[in-house]
């Protein structure tokens, strides 16, 4: 069986990639965590073949004490709250315009409820 | 709509230690679930058994066949936490001089010698600026003088307060005045003046002698804690306790010693303290090398300081921490805090603003600090060139707003804290170049929500005499009426 270790790609102690099945996780999921990382590596996220997407890490400060292999762990388990962030927005997002909509201005509420 | 349907209500989340997760809703209610129950919980799997389900339900994380009337409950709670929007602007600052006799070592503003000209508000300026105070929709108005030193330009002060008077007899609003002061030269007359309006005292101690003379400096020499101190105590004799308030900046000289701050604070008589760090401005980031230190360690010794401020009530002390009463007050009750530095959209203009003393007018006191740093992007207009519509209806506020709703900027959206926290377009300007900022390695962001995790830590542990404390503090009730005791 695969371990996470042989899914990441080092390269050098400052470089290192990962491929990940856009058809898993949305690439909005990859972003979002991206950003999270991105005041220690510069990153992107490279098409591949089919779905597959990589992404490219690169340390920014090489005399950091950071270890790549355990942030791009890290890495993939934020892509993973932000896709279950975007299930819940699909789910919900409309409720949540709801409530904020209906905080600032009258609404019949049973009404747009039964629009959703 | 299926009426039996399990609906999951908005939320934000994030992994809380190792085997918990934090959930925040939009009616800022919290809950901490094993991970054994949130994934249930998110897949709609969750047994209506279990007293998680009820949990969920009763705090608005799930609504079953009352969703409308749950929404109606959360938007309540949304709107009221939103309040601050309709006080549109209740602070409003004034510069009435630059000059100042302190020379401190933080000094934000980037003060003049006192004997410098032209850094003086005219009474003329201060009666246009209030005319334009009164233009506030809001009912409330707190006018705060700053500076400098404002003392030092006293007819402006006199004159600004009279002419504020006069002016609200037609308007009738709250009427409220603060005096920023270094208290170094404040005679009795002008205390007399602070008693006869009403006008309250913030000034500024740092700790013991030892540790508010490291920073708080006079030109001429020599420190200020002994003249500081005097007048304090001719304060409290002329003025009511509760209406002479004093902050701390916390330097590299106080910040492993915030037990002995906070004694000399609870010594002086005071009610509490704000432990507040260092801001990024003027003489601050000039001399960071010699005053600074890590935003860990900051927090780091909050904590030690706090348990020692917890300690002190439980021993029959009562001292708030006030920035700890703040964020509490948003966490654990829906009611807005006032708090301008920390809202969504930031108070800066729609909820503070600032008058420099050329009748200059500034959405913050950080952006008029900015702007002796030699950088006027914020300036957004001024009394005698522009109306009251151009400068707090204008494109640059509207566009500093529009930028500080942390519900849609990146990082700040999916962030736990998001219902209880806010932006600073200032300091995101200064770090950045923009108003939207860097997430999450600027120091705003690290700091607020280093305090939010050991303060959740707190509530998860739910220590009965911690939460008595925070509960007596929120609620402005002794410690003994919180635990139903006989005062």
């Amino acid at each position: 069986m695969q371990t996470l270790s042989e899914l990441i790609n080092i390269i050098a102690p400052d470089k290192a990639n990962i491929t990940i099945d856009s058809s898993i996780y949305d690439l909005q999921a990859i972003n979002a965590a991206s950003y999270a990382f991105n005041d220690d590596y510069y990153i992107v996220a490279s098409p591949k073949e089919g779905t597959l997407v990589t992404v490219i890490f690169e340390l920014k400060n090489n005399s950091s004490n950071r270890d790549i292999a355990i942030d791009i762990k890290e890495f993939l388990n934020t892509v993973i709250d932000h896709q279950v962030r975007l299930q819940l927005d699909r789910a919900n997002g409309k409720i949540r315009d709801l409530i904020v909509s209906h905080a600032f201005s009258p609404l019949d509420l049973n009404k747009e409820v039964e629009s959703l | 709509m299926n009426g039996r349907q399990q609906n999951i209500l908005p939320f934000q989340f994030s992994r809380f230690d190792d085997d918990d997760y934090l959930l925040v809703n939009e009616s800022g209610e919290y809950i901490f679930l094993n991970k054994d129950d949130f994934q249930p919980f998110i897949d709609g799997k969750l047994s209506p058994d279990s007293s998680t389900y009820y949990d969920l339900k009763s705090k608005h994380f799930l609504s079953t066949e009352h969703l409308p009337e749950t929404l109606e409950m959360v938007s309540a709670k949304y709107r009221t936490r939103k309040k601050f929007i309709s006080d549109f602007t209740v602070l409003h600052m004034m510069v009435i001089t630059l000059k100042c006799c302190n020379d401190c070592s933080y000094c934000q503003v980037s003060a003049e010698a006192d004997d410098t000209r032209g850094y003086d508000m005219s009474p003329e300026v201060a009666r246009r600026v209030v005319d334009y105070i009164f233009k506030s929709p809001s009912p409330s108005i707190k006018i705060e003088f700053q500076g400098g030193e404002p003392t030092l330009n006293w007819e402006t002060l006199k004159e600004t307060v009279l002419y504020a008077k006069k002016v609200n007899q037609q308007f009738g609003k709250h009427l409220d005045f603060v005096v920023c002061t270094n208290l170094v030269k404040v005679d009795s007359q002008q205390l007399n003046f602070f008693k006869e309006h009403g006008i309250h005292i913030s000034t500024s101690i740092d700790g013991p002698r030892d540790l508010h003379d490291k920073n708080r400096i006079l030109r001429s020499g020599g420190g200020t804690y002994d003249a500081v101190i005097q007048n304090l105590y001719n304060a409290f004799d002329i003025l009511l306790r509760g209406e002479v308030n004093a902050l701390m900046t916390t330097t590299v000289d106080n910040i492993d010693h915030l037990q002995e701050v906070i004694d000399e604070y609870v010594r002086l008589g005071f009610n509490g303290i704000f432990i507040r760090s260092l801001n990024p401005y003027g003489l601050a980031v000039t001399n960071e090398d010699q005053l600074g230190y890590t935003i860990e360690h900051f927090v780091e010794n909050f904590e030690k300081a706090l348990n020692h401020i917890i300690q002190l009530n439980l021993d029959g002390t009562r001292f708030v921490e006030f920035y700890t009463n703040l964020l509490l007050t948003r966490i654990l009750t829906p009611f807005p805090t006032g708090f301008v530095d920390l809202q969504s959209p930031a108070g800066a203009g729609i909820s503070g603003a600032i008058y420099d003393h050329n009748g200059d007018v500034y959405p913050a006191d950080e952006a008029r600090m900015l702007s002796r740093m030699g950088d006027h992007s914020f300036c957004l207009g001024n009394v005698f060139n522009d109306s009251y519509a151009d400068i707090f209806g204008g494109e640059l506020l509207r566009e500093i707003v529009s930028k500080s709703c942390v519900e849609v900027m990146p990082y700040c959206n999916s962030c736990v804290y998001r219902t209880y926290c806010g932006a600073d377009p200032v300091r995101n300007y200064l770090e950045t170049g923009d108003f939207v900022g860097k997430r999450p390695g600027n120091g705003f962001c690290k700091k607020n929500k280093l305090l939010f995790d050991m303060l959740f830590k707190k509530l998860k542990r739910n220590d009965p005499d911690e939460m008595d404390v925070f509960w007596s503090w929120i609620s402005g009730k002794s410690l003994k009426e919180i635990r139903g005791e006989q005062e």
